[in-house]
């Protein structure tokens, strides 16, 4: 905890309670703890809809991670030094050089462990993130596959 | 340059393919005779070509079956009728269908009454309309997208 | 480089209180979700390569720089007039302010009455939050809320650390007698804010 004295000559001094600068600064501290309980507690109870969204908001930018890095993994090396570790430095990089299909292979190791850590690690296995969801959602699945209506929605 | 990359991305077709039958062929190398009643009962428009699907789509169907028990009546109705047509989806399909949900969940609640018009409307278009549009529009399915 | 599952178990954590903690700031629970959604995916995109141990500082700057971007956008008049005083970052306390007596509270008859009155001094913390200016309120949050150093705080907001220490005080301070004015000290309700 802080409690060396702020420089406070010319501001005036909002005292809370008779005392100094520091037990000013502890009672704050007290006081805003107990408005942040209260806060944290009304966070908790926000109404399921609003549950709902902030966690298709969160699978959205997870699964935007996870296109980037695998991505980055497919295109990174390739494209500018030939080799595909070559971003792990220089002299890792001339050893994967010769020995191109086990570096293959490393790389398709990686995404493969990102894939099931992502599947072993629930945030995909939710119920809301469940087939079964999506199948008695507002829209039939063929809503959310057609090409035509995507491309219809553009046009529109 | 171009043929590496397209022999590399075989490559990682080929291993995920091979891997995820793998890793989950235990469990989902059940026969439909194997099946609980209650799996059954669910799964029942899949009756007569459950023992012909491969091994990654049991298991996604029967991972409809496990969350089926926990939704509502309504919503298991719904299940059960779009069932067949969404096992007859190939997994490019089906894993664009789930992009496409997710990005449905996180809108507001006017937009997706919007969206819901937008289909209702898109329905009434001629059918040769609709299969123009799928045409022309552009192959968005990548290998990216079987994850 | 952050994992997938680093950045689920952060947002996990961090999005309620990013939620509501921009609904006080906008005072729109709808443009809040957006706000907030917007500022997820920016992490994802813009620093998904980043350790996940800097994701709480990096979150909180994408929210507040989301928030300014929001207000701007604003075309509507009042909120933008209410707003411009209190974010030049002149503290003017009071006038923009309406009096708490104009806030009319649910019916909550049903309620039992500790749970009535607790959740009756929730509303009129939020409604106290809502009206401090906005620096006080952005100091408040992410250095009691968020649990931030003075000097994370301080590089979240582009100032000092001693304008952080001013303006968590003079936030605590207004908070505080705003729920005095409304008699929660006499109720014996002041035991939930100034003691433990």
């Amino acid at each position: 905890m802080n409690m060396h004295k702020d420089n406070m000559t010319n501001e005036k001094n909002i005292n809370l309670m008779d005392g100094n600068a520091s037990s000013n600064l502890v009672v704050e501290e007290q006081i805003a703890r107990n408005i942040v309980e209260l806060l944290s507690d009304r966070a908790q109870r926000i109404s399921s809809a609003e549950e709902q969204r902030l966690l298709a908001a969160r699978n959205l930018a997870v699964n935007r991670l996870v296109d980037l890095q695998a991505q980055a993994i497919s295109e990174h090396g390739i494209n500018q030094s030939g080799h595909v570790l070559g971003w792990f430095g220089r002299h890792a990089g001339q050893y994967f050089e010769q020995h191109r299909v086990m570096s293959a292979t490393l790389v398709v190791g990686a995404m493969l462990l990102t894939f099931f850590a992502v599947q072993q690690f629930g945030f995909n296995n939710n119920l809301e993130n469940s087939d079964a969801f999506l199948l008695a959602s507002d829209l039939p699945p063929e809503a959310y596959a057609d090409k035509g209506f995507d491309a219809w929605l553009d046009t529109n | 340059m171009v043929g590496y990359q397209l022999t590399f991305k075989s490559v990682v077709l080929l291993f995920v393919l091979l891997f995820s039958g793998y890793a989950i062929a235990d469990e989902a190398n059940v026969t439909w005779a194997q099946l609980t009643d209650g799996q059954r009962q669910v799964l029942n428009p899949l009756a007569s070509e459950w023992d012909t699907l491969r091994p990654w789509q049991r298991e996604k169907m029967l991972d409809i079956a496990r969350d089926y028990p926990k939704m509502n009546p309504e919503k298991q109705m719904l299940v059960k009728k779009r069932l067949s047509n969404w096992s007859r989806m190939t997994p490019y399909e089906r894993e664009n269908a789930r992009k496409r949900h997710q990005q449905f969940q996180a809108l507001p609640a006017d937009k997706k009454n919007e969206l819901r018009k937008k289909w209702r409307e898109y329905q009434n278009l001629s059918e040769s309309e609709r299969a123009s549009l799928r045409a022309n529009s552009p192959d968005t399915y990548t290998d990216a997208d079987l994850d | 480089m952050a994992t997938p599952k680093e950045l689920s178990d952060f947002l996990a954590a961090v999005e309620r209180r990013a939620f509501k903690q921009t609904a006080y700031a906008v005072r729109d629970d709808h443009a809040a979700l957006d706000i907030v959604q917007d500022a997820m995916m920016k992490l994802a995109e813009k620093y998904g390569d980043h350790p996940a141990g800097e994701f709480p500082m990096l979150f909180q700057r994408i929210l507040q720089n989301t928030m300014r971007d929001f207000w701007r956008r604003q075309k509507v008049r009042n909120l933008w007039t209410t707003l411009l005083s209190s974010f030049g970052g002149n503290d003017a306390d009071g006038e923009d302010r309406d009096p708490l007596e104009t806030i009319d509270v649910e019916d909550d008859s049903d309620e039992p009455s500790a749970q009535l009155a607790r959740s009756q001094t929730i509303r009129l913390i939020e409604r106290a939050l809502e009206k401090l200016p906005a620096r006080q309120r952005e100091a408040f949050v992410l250095r009691y809320w968020e649990e931030m150093d003075v000097a994370e705080t301080a590089k979240i907001m582009g100032c000092s650390d001693g304008s952080v220490k001013t303006h968590c005080s003079r936030a605590v301070h207004a908070l505080a007698i705003e729920l005095k004015k409304q008699g929660l000290d006499k109720l014996g309700l002041s035991s939930a804010i100034f003691s433990k």
